[in-house]
């Protein structure tokens, strides 16, 4: 089950993970450059009621994430399943899922966005399109005269793509759109009820399990990214990220911890903070399975810091680091306060939680190098307290 | 199934794999990097990739006891390590210890 989840929240992921430049390019210029952002915050080109702001997120920050972003995500979809021209062939059927969209704007006329940015489709249309070229190769390939294989090559994929646009354009595009608008409005119903913290528990797991690129990048980051386009900033981005509740596990460990566990905290402490690899304090928490007491009293106070404060970022933190955190705080003081407090909370608390449950529940023998076989090849539950071979 | 046994002199690559091959595999890897240059083992290779993708040509896969299965179902040939900890865990530095005395490296799945 792990397994099957791993595959295909990873899959998820590999499309959007190589592309993460890209997001944080996109991010950084929403937060300089929208009416709201850093620039015009810092009363350049006539504060934010100038013109220029406005212009300039119709001409980059829109196309950027309804067009670049999607078309990005789709080509990799298609090269994890057939190389390069699999990957250009997702490239084209996109444009028709995208170009179905329609299209929000303003009171005054102008056009906010295209609602809804298609990560859903591209995900979807990507790894399909990625399919087909390879199914068109395969169909082909025996039956090419010699002499004729770049005709056939070149016409093939351009044919393909035309059908892909249309079957893009009329039935993949709409059906995503739905289907991404009823899962953003059953977020936002969550998020609307005051509820989003407990999302924490499920994320919390799933993140030592290893599924936390699934979680953030397969589903988070495509959303924080429609977040920011309509408002600016993203709870999304912080719900997975947040380097608070392992800096406050790690800290319990360095405080209350016995052996080698206690003696390379300081050191993962570093690596996970700083460096934003969370994968780190993973083995923390499955030597010691109570410990994701510790995680989720972090992760859930965090985020009740978050919703209260309406904070957010501007872009996606990717790796979770406290400097990716710095780079994408909101313009808006309360918000970028919010963000810091959250992440602040979040350590303390689990630091807190963890340094209680750490004495309550020690950690066995610390010497002990072998592993359990049995333990390591199912779930969490089953793993002893133990360090194998730390 | 027989368990997979590589001797010391088969072994040209080891991959280091994790779950996005991103983060913590680029980091696995390089330690395992400047341990393979400080043991002067200069055929051998260390690459970092996700666990999804490890290179069929792979001798050696590092990974995490939690991604064992996956690396194992991604291919079928290379010795597996398992380790639990992502800074310097025992189970790595065996693995560059056995090749420079020139024991092998038995597969743990």
């Amino acid at each position: 089950m792990q397994e099957k989840l791993q595959r295909f929240g990873g899959f998820l992921a590999a499309m959007v993970i190589p592309n993460i430049g890209a997001f944080i390019a996109w991010g950084l210029i929403t937060a300089l450059v929208i009416p709201t952002g850093w620039l015009a915050e810092l009363g350049f080109g006539g504060g934010n009621d100038g013109e220029i702001w406005g212009t300039l997120t119709g001409a980059l920050v829109g196309p950027m994430i309804v067009n670049l972003l999607p078309i990005l995500v789709a080509y990799t979809g298609g090269k994890l399943i057939y190389g390069h021209r699999g990957g250009v062939l997702a490239a084209i059927a996109v444009m028709g899922v995208i170009g179905s969209s329609g299209e929000i704007t303003a009171d005054d006329g102008t056009v906010l966005t295209i609602q809804p940015p298609q990560f859903l489709g591209a995900m979807v249309t990507g790894p399909l399109a990625g399919w087909v070229m390879k199914k068109i190769d395969e169909f082909l390939e025996p039956r090419t005269p010699s002499g004729f294989e770049m005709l056939f090559n070149n016409f093939s994929q351009g044919i393909a793509g035309l059908i892909l646009v249309f079957v893009g354009y009329t039935i993949i595009g709409p059906i995503m759109a739905a289907v991404a608008n009823a899962f953003g409005n059953m977020v936002e119903g969550i998020a609307d009820a005051g509820l989003l913290p407990l999302a924490d528990i499920p994320i919390e797991v799933a993140k030592i399990l290893f599924l936390n690129n699934a979680i953030n990048h397969g589903v988070l980051t495509p959303l924080g990214a429609t977040d920011v386009s309509e408002s600016g900033r993203s709870i999304y981005y912080m719900l997975e990220s947040n380097p608070g509740p392992g800096l406050g596990l790690l800290g319990a460990y360095w405080l209350a911890g016995k052996g080698l566990a206690k003696q390379s905290a300081p050191g993962a402490i570093i690596i996970h903070f700083f460096g934003g690899i969370h994968e780190v304090y993973f083995p923390y928490v499955l030597m010691n399975p109570v410990m994701i007491g510790a995680m989720w009293a972090g992760g859930i106070t965090a985020d009740i810091v978050f919703v209260a404060t309406d904070a957010g970022l501007t872009g996606p933190p990717s790796p979770g680091s406290i400097f990716a955190y710095l780079t994408f705080l909101p313009s808006e003081g309360g918000a970028a306060f919010g963000v810091l407090a959250g992440v602040a909370v979040g350590a303390i608390a689990s630091f807190f939680v963890g340094s209680a449950l750490l004495r309550m529940f020690p950690v066995k023998d610390m010497t002990d190098t072998e592993i359990d076989d049995a333990a390591m090849n199912d779930g969490m539950e089953n793993v002893p307290g133990v360090i194998p071979g730390v | 199934m027989d368990q997979i046994v590589k001797q010391p002199d088969e072994v040209k690559l080891i991959v280091f794999a994790c779950e996005a091959g991103m983060g913590s595999s680029l980091m696995g890897a390089n330690q395992l990097k400047k341990m393979v240059k400080k043991a002067k083992l200069d055929g051998v290779t260390v690459i970092h990739s996700p666990v999804g993708s490890i290179p069929a040509e792979a001798d050696v896969i590092v990974t995490h006891t939690k991604l064992a299965q996956a690396a194992r179902a991604q291919n079928g040939d290379a010795a597996i390590v398992r380790f639990m900890m992502f800074m310097n865990d025992p189970k790595v530095k065996a693995v560059v210890e056995n090749l420079k005395t020139g024991q092998p490296i038995v597969s743990e799945l």
